[in-house]
């Protein structure tokens, strides 16, 4: 072997999480393309399980012992230094956060809403303190737009999306080398957003006024690469003028995914991809090399 | 740019990252016991050529700014690389109305408009 036996066990533990994440994700994917005419909320609840499923997949592999290792001494610090680049931009945020001025604070409940000269758009966090920040111009706007934005964050708050957002992105980072992880987390987003912008139209505004301030606010922007998909606030605009389910409970949702995990994760672990022996974890001599 | 810097270059710098911005004529004012108008602007200029300061033009007058910012001047590469690894912006780590990064393209917000008014003409 040409590194330490606990780094070949971990990039093999990688190797196999990494193949089963592929199942969890699909798993995910079939559930929220059958919930797609249901509620955003639901298909979210889809994704949230999905990707707060995935970190158990390494102890799951490693409760039956190390079955396969690569000796490959490189993985392991190459997937370190990985998953630091990926997690960077969320501490960095968080940190910037802390020091983000914020002023005109009026609290609700535990949740202070504020103005801030430091943020292009209307932005929350926080989950024991949310807070939620409007940008310094936001006093400009019409009252309408402006309570919607407002009850668009607001809406986040509730639903807690910054707290399992934050966690999905831990996930993300440690699995940063597996497109479909990036995807699911993705979806999730998209469709906290959905949801969120389902809770303002649920307060009486008109769709087309509401789709009108996200266009308003996103005009001018430098407009992201072409993906094909259309940018996420197209995608928004045509979901909220447009007519479907807009339901927000999600609890049977939660419910059917927390099972079907509590179930998944044990039969992936259990599910033996590898057949080889831990016996053969030891050095062997190289074919032809005489020891 | 790790060329020590003279008494007098080191006051010029000092001055510069105190104005954050500055012409000539504001250093030499600002400057305890000055040298002639002349010296201090090919003191200035010899700054440029080590790295230390840049300049632009703003109407008639060259105004003078330091290259590396305040809080980097001194530091190490590494020092930098480390500081910028906690350097963020907020909305990547809070839940933003928009996300600014994925904004549509002319062609998607011409359609997107009309989209909107055709709802708005529908009553929605």
């Amino acid at each position: 072997m040409s590194g330490p036996a606990w780094m070949a066990i971990g990039a093999g533990v990688l190797l196999d999480a990494g193949l089963k994440a592929t199942v969890v994700v699909g798993l995910g994917a079939l559930g929220a393309r059958a919930l797609r005419h249901r509620s955003a909320a639901a298909r979210h609840a889809v994704w949230t399980g999905t990707l707060l499923t995935l970190p158990l997949l390494p102890f799951a592999g490693l409760a039956r012992g190390p079955e396969i290792a690569l000796d490959l001494p490189g993985v392991l610090p190459l997937w370190a230094v990985g998953a630091l680049v990926a997690v960077q931009p969320l501490v960095a945020g968080l940190l910037a956060l802390r020091r983000l001025r914020v002023e005109g604070v009026q609290t609700a409940g535990r949740t202070r809403v504020g103005r801030s000269a430091a943020v292009a758009s209307p932005l929350t966090w926080g989950w024991w303190r949310p807070t939620v920040v409007l940008p310094a111009d936001a006093d400009g706007w019409e009252p309408v737009l402006r309570d919607a934005a407002v009850a668009h964050e607001l809406a986040h708050v509730r639903r807690a999306d910054w707290l399992v957002h934050c966690v999905a992105t831990a996930v993300v980072a440690l699995f940063w080398f597996h497109p479909a992880v990036w995807w699911a987390r993705s979806r999730l987003v998209l469709e906290a957003e959905h949801a969120a912008d389902d809770a303002v139209l649920a307060t009486g505004i008109a769709p087309s006024a509401y789709a009108e301030l996200l266009v308003r606010l996103a005009s001018g922007r430098t407009p992201a690469g072409a993906l094909g998909v259309g940018s996420q606030v197209g995608q928004r605009v045509h979901a909220i003028l447009g007519e479907r389910s807009r339901s927000p409970r999600r609890g049977a949702v939660l419910a059917a995914v927390t099972l079907l995990a509590a179930l998944t994760v044990p039969a992936l672990g259990a599910w033996p991809t590898w057949t080889a022996a831990p016996e053969t974890l030891t050095c062997q001599p190289a074919p032809g090399v005489h020891p | 740019m790790s060329d020590p810097l003279s008494r007098r270059e080191r006051q010029i710098m000092d001055l510069v990252y105190r104005f954050d911005r500055a012409t000539v004529a504001e250093v030499h004012e600002s400057m305890e016991d000055a040298p002639t108008y002349n010296a201090v602007r090919a003191l200035m200029g010899t700054l440029v050529d080590k790295g230390h300061l840049a300049f632009e033009r703003d109407g008639r007058r060259y105004v003078y700014f330091p290259t590396v910012p305040a809080e980097d001047a001194g530091s190490s590469a590494l020092e930098r690389v480390v500081r910028s690894f906690f350097d963020g912006s907020p909305a990547k780590a809070a839940m933003a109305l928009l996300d600014l990064d994925d904004a549509p393209d002319a062609d998607e917000l011409a359609a997107l408009e009309a989209a909107i008014r055709k709802a708005r003409e529908q009553g929605r």
